[in-house]
């Protein structure tokens, strides 16, 4: 025999069952726009039916159903379909971070105008051409000056582009790590609240939806994997480790040391072990940090050093209107005070490395003579020390050549005289300076006896930075080296006071025969003009043209490459979210039809509740006294 | 995807609206500037050309301008030599007609003051300067004058007349850059254009003995010669030979010493280079450290004079009246000097005329070297107005269709 007020209770929870079936609809449909949001769905079940196989059952026919109830609320997302958005995250912020730094750098090179490096370079050019023509004038000297000065400070103007760059670079750096650090904190708190959620056995779906979007965030600043097979420790890789593991969230840091101007590493902050990310937007900003804007700025000094040296070197053996010689034109920083280039690197105050830049031999060699001796020089390179055969038969010229298309971060060239020097590049490791040489070995008789740089060959000769003091080591007898430039020496070159303050130093001529150039002599003016084109090494770059031309091409193509990677990254996030947003969105003529549908189920519960209440008032007010 | 989220047709929309607003932006900017590239990512290699070509260009422009720079200063030189030429052979009518027995030494006398001044004149094209100022014919030290004329008594005129004209210049030479690598010599010096006959220089010292010791240098009209321990003289003498001076190095069978003579009416630069001895022990020079012209040693013989010495001899003769000498010697000099005056003013007409070709070709390679830089660098204008109108019209027809879709919702048919 059923109870009197079953009806009752069948109507009660399907009013209650369609109410939080409306309820969630509106929570759907208020929350349509709503960033993260899966649509939620209640599913309606029935209710255990009476009566169940047990003892104390009654005897008439059954399973009676007992009506409705929500058995459960859930959201519909696809999980496969969230990590691969999440993984492709890292993709997108990864190159939409070059693409926005890479069009900085672009509009740094301001090429192919009439304002840049280059033009401003002819111009100088331009400039020693006309002393060239008239090397006894006073004006044409005065033009070189101020043509020199315009050229440095475009250098000058550029460097610090370039740097600010770099600044920014380092700054963005700062602030997403403390943004990772934050989202991976909120993320485990998210996953103490949800596991108590579920351990209640309530779908905790807007907690999820939340959780979701941290992750979806975080994946775009760093690249990471979720795990969340365990049902109690949600866990998000990076870099194969673990940065939250349910309640532990664990968080970056940053290091900085001396080295490579103090830029710092990133490291795990627990256990100091050194971070590295392979996508994301800091994947991005230590690429371009670390990577290529350290390399645009080495480049910049690398021209820099080479045309200032170049010039410096022509203009030194000439004279001035005022019969002067030896006056640089460009004045070079030298990093050390120190005139044997000793340096104490490691800040223990004790000189331990010598940093020398440039060295050049003491014989005249000619580039067309065979060498006649065999051997092997060893040179520093980017990954440790680089060989280099040589045979008799080659030429003085080959080997130069052969020296220079080697990777070796040396180069060779032949001065005017026909000397042997050998100039070191900006190094490819942080922790090595740039314009140092680092390792000169020879074990024929090349370096040692015939160009007359090293003083013996094999290891015993070798010329090794890391001593002090190394520079005695050398041949003796005219040899000439120079100390290593400051960093960056593209910040701090300059014309030198000398020439500034009274241009009539301004060198024409070499003069002849070892006498004083006359006033019509304009012998070196041709010579420092005939720099701009002919092959001086810049780098591993022939001549300055090249070095222009290769600077504008490599910064176009990353440019090309970073922006058509950003749109076809963005497409591929796109389709993505357009296929979640299909699956999880909000469709708000669905969300109305189905707000219809569950007014009319409470409508038909109400009305079935009056109906029974109708019958129930028969029985007990009309039945009886 | 059969479903499709009210909020997904929004922010699709606004997607490919904010590509079609880029664009759009991109294209207005190059029509502006001009050029396809505005930012180097739109074409990188083409910005590598454009970059190179740019300073070639510029490089062009400035060879074109030292070409007409050289070329009015050989038009200046020319003008001078052409003057000298003139003078020269009225000197050379003189001397014809002084020959001649039948005047007498008054009338001789006459003919010579006209000499002298012809004289005058001719020394004053010698020290001709330029329009800067500078010394034509001065070599490289062209803030000095080229000729020191020196005075004093000369028998048979009433006054003070020039005695001596010693050249004070060098023989170095401007250059100027007329195309990469080649350079066009801007000057010729005074003691090549104004000398008359080869120069000789006999030693008298016995040279078959003599061994360079040390490795040293001698520099021979402005050419060093390198030599080594152990030359003898005959390696000097092919040395000198082979040097490509214009300078012809023999021993003299006599006396076995060292010879020297010019290949064409100059002025013999001798030099040593620094720190060596060779010259002065083979008895050329005076010392080593003496500079030239004036260092040739005092045992040795020069004969060789300039046109100044020519025409002072014709002078001289004239005021002498010494007829065998003004219609044999002395025309006979008078000739080579008139000679070698032609022949420079040919060697100017020939630079002239290769300057001339220089800038006609630079004058064509100019505009097509522009051109190639326009091809790399410049916006099809037609091509960049067609798309433009493209996009505008994209740009509308997806506004418009978005203004007709987007607003309705089953909310607007429920009552």
């Amino acid at each position: 025999m059923q109870s009197t007020f079953a009806g009752i209770e069948i109507g009660k929870r399907g009013l209650v069952a369609h109410q939080q079936g409306l309820v969630t609809t509106g929570h759907n449909l208020t929350n349509a726009s709503t960033e993260g949001y899966s649509r939620q769905r209640v599913h309606l079940g029935t209710v255990e039916p009476i009566y169940a196989p047990q003892l104390n059952r009654e005897e008439t026919p059954g399973q009676i159903g007992q009506g409705v109830q929500v058995s459960r609320i859930e959201r519909v997302k696809d999980e496969l379909l969230e990590g691969r958005i999440v993984a492709q995250q890292g993709g997108l912020g990864y190159w939409e971070t070059r693409d926005k730094y890479v069009g900085l750098l672009e509009q740094v090179y301001d090429e192919p105008t009439d304002v840049s490096i280059r033009s401003r370079m002819d111009m100088f050019w331009d400039a020693w051409q006309e002393l060239s023509l008239h090397p006894g004038e006073l004006p044409a000297r005065r033009a070189v000056v101020e043509r020199g000065r315009t050229l440095i400070d475009s250098i000058h103007e550029r460097y610090q582009r370039l740097s600010g760059i770099r600044e920014m670079a380092d700054q963005d750096i700062g602030i997403v790590i403390k943004q990772v650090n934050d989202l991976s904190r909120q993320i485990a708190a998210l996953n103490v609240e949800i596991v108590k959620v579920k351990a209640l056995g309530d779908s905790p779906n807007d907690l999820l939806d939340r959780r979701d979007l941290l992750v979806e965030k975080l994946g775009r600043l760093v690249p990471v994997t979720t795990d969340g097979r365990d049902a109690d420790e949600f866990m998000v890789h990076v870099d194969g480790q673990v940065l939250v593991q349910g309640k532990i969230a664990r968080a970056f840091a940053l290091t900085s040391g001396p080295e490579d101007d103090g830029y710092g590493r990133a490291v795990w902050a627990d256990t100091g072990d050194e971070a590295n990310y392979r996508g994301g937007v800091l994947g991005a900003l230590f690429q371009l940090r670390d990577g290529d804007i350290r390399e645009e700025i080495q480049s910049l000094d690398t021209m820099t050093l080479t045309f200032t040296d170049l010039v410096n070197e022509a203009h030194r053996a000439a004279y001035g209107l005022d019969g002067s010689t030896g006056t640089d034109f460009f004045s070079e920083y030298p990093a050390v005070n120190n005139v044997a280039g000793n340096y104490d690197r490691n800040g223990d105050g004790q000189y331990d490395s010598t940093y020398i830049y440039r060295v050049t031999g003491v014989n005249r060699l000619d580039g067309q003579e065979q060498i006649g001796l065999a051997g092997t020089i060893r040179l520093s390179g980017p990954g440790g020390i680089l060989e280099i055969d040589y045979r008799p038969t080659d030429t003085v010229g080959d080997l130069v050549a052969r020296i220079n298309t080697s990777g070796a971060e040396v180069t060779a060239r032949l001065t005017r005289e026909g000397r042997l020097q050998l100039r070191a590049t900006a190094a490819d490791a942080r922790e090595n300076p740039d314009f140092v040489i680092r390792h000169l070995e020879d074990s024929g008789e090349f370096l040692a006896g015939y160009a007359g740089i090293l003083a013996a060959s094999g290891e015993a000769g070798a010329f090794d930075w890391e001593r002090p003091d190394a520079v005695l080591g050398l041949r003796t007898g005219g040899l000439d080296y120079a100390v290593a430039p400051i960093a960056h020496p593209s910040g701090w070159i300059e014309v030198t006071e000398t020439v500034g303050r009274n241009p009539m130093k301004v060198a024409a001529g070499f003069g002849e025969n070892g006498k004083p150039a006359e006033i019509g002599d304009g012998s070196a003016a041709l010579a420092i003009a005939a720099l701009r084109d002919r092959p001086v090494m810049v780098g591993s770059l022939a001549t300055f043209d090249d070095w222009f031309a290769d600077a504008a091409a490599r910064i176009g193509l990353m440019g090309e490459q970073a922006e058509r990677s950003a749109e076809t990254q963005s497409r591929i996030v796109k389709n993505l979210a357009d296929m979640r947003d299909s699956i999880s969105g909000v469709n708000i003529d669905e969300e109305l039809s189905n707000m219809i549908k569950f007014q009319h189920g409470y409508a038909a519960a109400a009305r079935f509740i009056a109906n029974f209440d109708e019958m129930l008032d028969t029985i007990i007010n009309r039945m009886g006294v | 995807m059969k479903r499709v989220s009210t909020d997904q047709m929004n922010t699709d929309m606004q997607y490919w609206l904010r590509r079609t607003e880029d664009r759009t932006a991109r294209l207005e900017t190059k029509m502006a500037r001009q050029t396809r590239i505005a930012e180097l990512r739109d074409d990188p290699l083409a910005a590598a050309h454009a970059v190179k070509y740019e300073s070639f260009v510029s490089r062009l422009v400035r060879f074109e301008k030292n070409a007409a720079f050289a070329e009015d200063r050989y038009r200046i030189s020319e003008g001078y030599v052409r003057q000298a030429v003139d003078i020269v052979q009225r000197v050379r009518e003189l001397a014809v007609q002084g020959a001649n027995g039948v005047f007498t030494k008054q009338d001789t006398g006459y003919m010579a003051a006209e000499v002298n001044e012809l004289l005058e004149e001719l020394a004053s094209l010698g020290n001709a300067q330029g329009p800067d100022g500078k010394f034509l014919f001065s070599g490289t030290e062209a803030g000095t004058q080229p000729f020191r004329l020196v005075r004093g008594f000369v028998a048979g005129a009433g006054e003070e007349q020039i005695i001596d004209v010693q050249y004070t210049g060098n023989i170095a030479a401007r250059e100027a850059e007329i195309t990469q690598g080649s350079y066009a010599v801007l000057d010729q010096p005074g003691n090549e254009v104004f000398w008359a006959e080869r120069q000789r220089v006999f030693s008298s010292r016995e040279a078959g003995e003599y061994r360079v010791l040390e490795p040293s240098t001698i520099r021979v009209d402005g050419r060093s010669i390198e030599l080594r321990p152990g030359d003898t003289v005959h390696a000097i003498v092919a040395k000198i030979n082979d040097s490509g001076a214009p300078v012809k190095a023999s021993l003299d069978p006599a006396r076995n010493s060292l010879v020297l003579e010019g290949t064409f009416p100059h002025q013999i630069w001798l030099e040593e280079g620094s720190g060596g001895r060779v010259l002065t022990d083979l008895g050329i020079l005076r010392d080593p450290d003496a500079p030239p012209p004036d260092n040739v040693a005092h045992t040795a013989q020069i004969s060789g004079g300039s046109l100044f010495d020519a025409v002072k001899a014709l002078r001289d003769s004239l005021y002498k009246g010494d007829v065998i000498e003004t219609g044999g010697r002395v025309l006979g000099v008078l000739d080579a000097g008139l000679e070698n005056l032609n022949h420079r003013v040919a060697e100017l007409g020939a630079r002239t005329e290769r300057l001339a070709a220089t800038r006609s070709r630079l004058n064509k390679e100019i505009p097509d070297v522009t051109a190639l830089l326009s091809g790399e660098r410049d916006l099809d204008m037609t091509e960049a107005v067609t798309n433009l109108k493209m996009l505008e019209y994209t740009h509308q027809a997806s506004l418009q269709t978005a203004g007709r879709l987007l607003p309705k919702t089953l909310l607007d048919f429920l009552r």
